[in-house]
C-alpha cells in the first residue's frame, strides 16, 4: 500500500508514507491528504493494518510503548 | 508493454551492453599485453566507442519512454473520453476537461520526440490491443450507457401501466444480463484467489520445510513470515478486487437508476428505473456474499437521491397494494390476478393495539412493530396522524424504562458502597436487562455508558492480597482518563487510591491523580476557550450556522467539567456569547474585549498548593483570563518547543475500514515528494522528532514527569504562578539593553534552524556577545528553572546543557556588578 492514497469510510483520506511488517504486523505511517484537492496536511499518524474477515481496516495501536518505538522507527526510516 | 517496435529497441539497447562488455575487455587485455604508452593511447580509443554506446543506449531509452509514456497518456485519454461523458465521482466534467486538456498536451510533446516509424508502429499497436475485458463481455453491444439501457427496445409510451416485473426478453433485461456476466466473470476472478493463494502456500511449506540447511524451528518462523505476507497478499488482493466490483455495480447501479435522463412527465420512463431495480431480485448474482453488496450498494443509490427515492417508494408501495406481478399478470386490467388490498382499518386497529400494549406493559418490541406496520399506511395524512402519536409512545416508554433503570443503577452503587456485592450484581443486571429492551436512542446509548461505568466499578475491587494489581489498575485509569482526555476514569480511580493502605505510595497515587486531573483539566478548557473564540468570531463575520455549531460544542464540553470556578467562568463566558445571537439586532462587538477581573483560580491554585505537587509547571493567562497550566515547561525539559510545533501525531481513536486505494493525483504526488526531502532536512527530523515525542508527552504526561525525575522541588507555587521576578533596578531601554548588531548581521553565520535564522539568534557565537552594555546573567526557562548561567555559552550548548531555546527563555540582564536590572524576553531584546 506504500505510496498509496487510502480513503476511510469516515471520507478521510491518507497517503501511505511508510510501512513495515514488525513481529507479523503490519504498520502504516500516514499523513493526511485529500487526492481531489491534492492538499497534504501536518497530521501524521502511525497505525495498524489488519485485515478482518474481508476487509482491511486502520487500527490504532494499543500499547503505547509499542506505539512510541514505531513511530520512531518510521521517522528514522523517513529521515534517512 | 510489448510489440515488434519495443522488442528492436530492446534488443538495440542489449547489442549496445553487449558491446561496452566486449570493449572493457579489450581494456583489460590492453592493460595487460600492451606498453603504458601504448595501452594508454588504445585505452583512450576504446572509450570513445564505450560513449558512443552509452550515448546509444541514453537515446534508446528515451525512445522507450516516450513511446511507453505516449501509449499510456493515448489510453487514459481514451478513458477520460469516455468518462467526460458520463460522470465520476470525484471529479466534476470541468475538471476532467482540465485534465483531458493537460494530458493531450503531455500527449503532443511525447509524440513529438518520437521516429514516424515509432509514431505508426504505436498507432498500430493501440488499433491492435483487444479491447477490455469488461467491454468484451458484452456481446455485440456496445458497454451499457444510459441511452441503450432503454432505447435499444423503448417500451411504447402507450403501454399502460403494469406492474409486472418481469418483462421478458426487454431491453432492461438483456442489459441486466449483460451487466450479471461481467460481474460474474469478475466475482469467478476474485473467488479464483483463494485457490492461488492454497497453491502458493503449498509449495512454500514444500520450499521451505525441504530446506536442510536451517533448523526446524527456523523453518517455522521463516513459514510464519512468508506466509504472513502471502496471507496479507491474498487478503489485500480479495480487497481489490472486491473494491472494483463494486465501483463497478455502483456504477452500473447510477446509471440505470439515474432519473435525470428521462422525461419527468413520462411516468413509463420512471417505471423503467423501478423494472431495473427489480432485475437485481429477478436476476440475482449467484454468489451470495456479492449479492447482497449489490442489493446494500443498490439501496444506497437509492437512498442518496431524493428523487430516486420517491419513484422506487410510489412504485414499490403501487405493487405492494396490488401484489406482484407473475409471469402470467398483465396488470390491473386481470383482476382475478390482482391480490386483494388490505382493508387500512386493519392495519389502523393492529397499531392501535401495539401502541396500547407498549404503553400499558411497556413493551418495547411492540413499539418497533407498531413503526413497521405504520410504515405501510399509504394515505399520508392519516400516516403522519400515526407519527406523531408513535413517537408519543415511544417517548413515554423509554422515559419509563430509564427512569426504572436509573433506580436500579443508584441502588447498584449504593450495594458497592456497602460492599454488598450480591445486590449489586443483582440490580446491575436487572438494569442492563431493561436497557436491552429499549429501542435503539439516544437514552439506551447513555444508560448503557453509564451500566459500563458502574459495573467498571466491580471489576476494580481494592484486593488487599493483591496491591501491585491495585497500583496497575488505578495507573491503567489514570491513563484512560489521559488518553481519552474524560474525567471518568478519575472518579474509579480515585475510589481505589482512597483505600490504598501504604499512606507514602497513596500520597504518590494522589499526586499522580491530581496531575493527571490538570492535564484533563487543561486539555478541556483550552478547547472550550478555542471554540469559544471561534464561535465569537464566526458570529462577527456572519457565519450564523458555524456559530450556532461552535457554540453548542464548547457548552457540551462545558458540560462535561466538574464543578469549580472555571467552569462557573466558562458557563458565563458561553452565556455571554450565546446573547449574541439572540439579540434582535445585531450589535458592534468591541474589538478589543474586555478581560475578566483577575480570577482566583481557586480551584488550580488550590489542588496545587494543597497537594504540593511543586513540579514545574509554569502558567499563562488564556484569552478569558483564565490562568491554566502550560505543559510546554515539560516539553522544555526534554529539549523542545512549541515553536517546532509543525507536524502534528494524530491517532485513530476505533478501527476504521479502508474503502479504497489509489494512486497519489499528479499534484499530489508532487507535494508528497517535497514533503519527503522535508523531512530528510535537518528542520524535517526536529520536527518529526518533536512530533513523536510530544505525542508521548501529551498523551502520557504523568509517566513523563516521573521519566525525567521532576520531583517535588523548593519552589512555592505563588512564585512559579508569577512567571518572572520583577524587575528590581533601573529596567534599561530597548537601546541600551538590545542585541548587538554585529551579532544578527555577523557574516557566514551558520543557523541551526529556519526558525532561528530568521530570529538572528542561534549562530554559533557565546551568548554574551549578543548584548550590548550589558551582560546576560541569569536565565528563567520557561519550565522554571532560575539558571545563573555562563555567558561564554552558544545558543546550541545551552539548548544541550538544559534542554531548552535560550530564544523562550525570559534573560536577566545584569549590569557589570551582577545586579539584575530587568527581566527580557529575546524578542523584545532584538533591535
Amino acid at each position: 500500500m506504500r505510496d498509496q492514497v487510502i480513503r476511510l469510510k469516515d471520507g478521510e483520506e491518507y497517503y501511505v508514507l511508510d510501512e513495515m511488517i514488525e513481529n507479523q504486523i503490519i504498520y502504516l505511517f500516514l499523513v493526511q491528504v485529500n487526492n481531489a484537492t491534492e492538499t497534504v496536511s501536518n497530521s501524521y499518524v502511525t497505525c495498524e493494518l489488519k485485515f478482518k474477515d474481508k476487509s482491511i481496516v486502520v487500527d490504532k495501536i494499543e500499547d503505547k510503548d509499542v506505539e512510541y518505538a514505531i513511530s520512531k522507527k518510521f521517522v528514522e526510516r523517513m529521515c534517512k | 508493454m510489448n510489440n515488434e517496435f519495443v522488442e528492436k529497441i530492446n534488443n538495440d539497447i542489449n547489442a549496445s551492453n553487449d558491446e561496452i562488455i566486449y570493449l572493457n575487455g579489450q581494456k583489460q587485455l590492453a592493460k595487460e599485453q600492451l606498453p603504458e604508452e601504448e595501452y594508454l593511447k588504445e585505452t583512450s580509443n576504446i572509450d570513445k566507442y564505450i560513449e558512443s554506446e552509452q550515448e546509444k543506449i541514453a537515446a534508446n531509452e528515451e525512445i522507450l519512454k516516450n513511446y511507453e509514456l505516449a501509449y499510456y497518456l493515448t489510453k487514459n485519454l481514451y478513458d477520460l473520453n469516455q468518462l467526460y461523458a458520463s460522470e465520476r465521482d470525484f471529479q466534476t466534467r470541468d475538471e476532467i476537461k482540465e485534465e483531458i486538456d493537460a494530458k493531450t498536451i503531455e500527449l503532443e510533446s511525447a509524440r513529438a520526440s518520437l521516429s514516424d516509424e515509432a509514431k505508426e508502429s504505436l498507432d498500430n499497436f493501440i488499433k491492435e490491443e483487444p479491447v477490455p475485458t469488461e467491454e468484451a463481455a458484452l456481446p455485440e453491444e456496445p458497454a451499457s450507457t444510459e441511452e441503450s439501457a432503454f432505447l435499444e427496445e423503448p417500451v411504447s409510451v402507450e403501454t399502460p401501466i403494469t406492474f409486472k416485473s418481469n418483462l421478458g426478453a426487454s431491453g432492461l433485461e438483456k442489459n441486466r444480463m449483460n451487466n450479471l456476466a461481467v460481474l460474474n466473470g469478475m466475482i469467478a476472478d476474485y473467488n479464483g484467489l483463494e485457490e492461488k493463494y492454497q497453491r502458493q502456500n503449498e509449495e512454500l511449506i514444500k520450499k521451505i520445510f525441504s530446506r536442510e540447511d536451517i533448523s526446524s524451528e527456523e523453518k517455522e518462523n521463516l513459514f510464519e513470515k512468508e506466509n504472513l505476507i502471502l496471507r496479507n497478499e491474498k487478503v489485500y488482493a480479495q480487497w481489490h478486487r472486491e473494491n472494483e466490483i463494486r465501483k463497478k455495480i455502483r456504477s452500473e447501479a447510477k446509471i440505470m437508476l439515474n432519473p435525470h435522463v428521462f422525461d419527468i412527465n413520462d411516468r413509463e420512463d420512471y417505471k423503467k428505473i423501478y423494472d431495473y431495480f427489480n432485475q437485481i431480485n429477478l436476476h440475482p448474482i449467484e454468489d451470495e456474499y456479492f449479492s447482497n453488496i449489490e442489493k446494500q450498494i443498490y439501496e444506497e443509490v437509492i437512498s442518496e437521491n431524493e428523487r430516486l427515492r420517491g419513484i422506487i417508494h410510489i412504485f414499490s408501495e403501487k405493487e405492494a397494494e396490488f401484489g406482484n406481478g407473475s409471469e402470467n399478470n398483465d396488470g390491473f386490467d386481470d383482476e382475478s390476478e390482482v391480490k386483494p388490498k388490505i382493508d387500512p382499518r386493519d392495519l389502523y386497529e393492529r397499531i392501535d393495539k401495539l401502541f396500547h400494549k407498549a404503553t400499558y406493559e411497556l413493551d418495547a418490541a411492540a413499539l418497533l412493530e407498531a413503526e413497521k406496520l405504520i410504515a405501510k399506511i399509504s394515505d399520508e395524512t392519516i400516516k403522519k396522524e400515526y407519527d406523531v402519536n408513535y413517537h408519543l409512545v415511544f417517548e413515554f416508554v423509554v422515559l419509563e424504562k430509564a427512569r426504572q433503570i436509573w433506580d436500579l443503577l443508584d441502588e447498584s452503587e449504593k450495594a458497592f458502597e456497602e460492599k454488598d456485592t450480591k445486590k449489586y450484581d443483582e440490580f446491575l443486571e436487572k438494569a442492563n436487562d431493561i436497557c436491552n429492551q429499549l429501542p435503539e436512542c439516544d437514552d439506551k446509548y447513555h444508560i448503557a455508558e453509564e451500566i459500563k461505568r458502574i459495573r467498571s466499578l466491580g471489576n476494580v475491587k481494592f484486593d488487599p492480597e493483591n496491591v501491585e494489581k491495585t497500583y496497575k489498575e488505578i495507573e491503567k485509569l489514570l491513563l484512560e482518563a489521559t488518553y481519552n482526555v474524560t474525567f471518568n476514569p478519575l472518579i474509579i480511580a480515585g475510589k481505589l487510591i482512597s483505600g490504598l493502605p501504604n499512606d507514602e505510595v497513596k500520597q504518590e497515587y494522589i499526586g499522580m491523580y491530581e496531575r493527571t486531573f490538570m492535564y484533563v483539566m487543561q486539555i478541556k478548557i483550552d478547547k472550550i476557550t478555542q471554540l469559544l473564540e471561534e464561535a465569537e468570531k464566526a458570529y462577527k463575520t456572519g457565519d450564523k450556522e458555524n456559530y450556532k455549531k461552535l457554540l453548542d460544542e464548547g457548552v457540551a464540553i462545558i458540560n462535561t467539567l466538574p464543578e469549580t470556578d472555571e467552569k462557573n467562568d466558562l458557563q458565563a463566558e458561553a452565556a455571554r456569547i450565546g446573547s449574541l445571537g439572540k439579540k434582535a439586532k445585531d450589535i458592534d462587538i468591541p474589538t478589543d474585549i474586555q478581560k475578566k477581573p483577575g480570577k482566583s483560580l481557586k480551584t488550580l491554585a488550590a489542588v496545587l498548593a494543597g497537594i504540593g505537587i511543586g513540579v514545574a509547571v509554569a502558567f499563562y493567562t488564556n484569552p478569558l483570563g483564565i490562568l491554566v497550566m502550560n505543559v510546554t515547561g515539560v516539553l522544555a525539559k526534554v529539549g523542545l518547543n512549541s515553536a517546532r510545533r509543525k507536524a502534528i501525531a494524530k491517532g485513530f481513536k476505533t478501527s476504521k475500514d479502508v474503502l479504497e486505494a489509489e494512486p497519489p493525483r499528479e499534484g499530489l504526488a508532487g507535494k508528497i515528494d517535497k514533503l519527503k526531502a522535508y523531512l530528510k532536512s535537518e528542520e524535517g527530523i526536529r520536527d518529526m522528532i518533536w512530533m513523536v515525542n510530544a505525542a508521548m508527552i501529551s498523551g502520557n504526561v504523568f509517566s513523563i514527569l516521573q521519566q525525567f525525575g521532576i520531583m517535588p522541588r523548593n519552589i512555592s507555587p505563588t512564585s512559579q504562578i508569577a512567571g518572572t521576578p520583577a524587575p528590581t533596578q533601573t529596567t534599561p531601554t530597548p537601546a541600551e539593553a538590545s542585541i548587538n548588531s554585529t551579532y544578527s548581521n555577523m557574516p557566514n553565520q551558520v543557523f541551526n534552524t529556519a526558525a532561528q535564522a530568521q530570529s538572528g539568534i542561534g549562530a554559533e557565537m557565546p551568548i554574551q556577545g549578543a548584548f550590548e552594555n550589558f551582560e546576560i546573567g541569569r536565565v528563567f526557562t520557561p519550565d522554571g528553572r532560575n539558571i545563573l548561567i555562563d555567558g561564554n555559552l552558544t545558543p546550541s550548548q545551552f539548548r544541550s546543557t538544559y534542554g531548552v531555546d535560550i530564544a523562550d527563555c525570559t534573560l536577566g540582564i545584569q549590569n557589570p556588578n551582577g545586579v539584575d536590572l530587568s527581566w527580557n524576553t529575546a524578542n523584545s531584546l532584538r533591535k
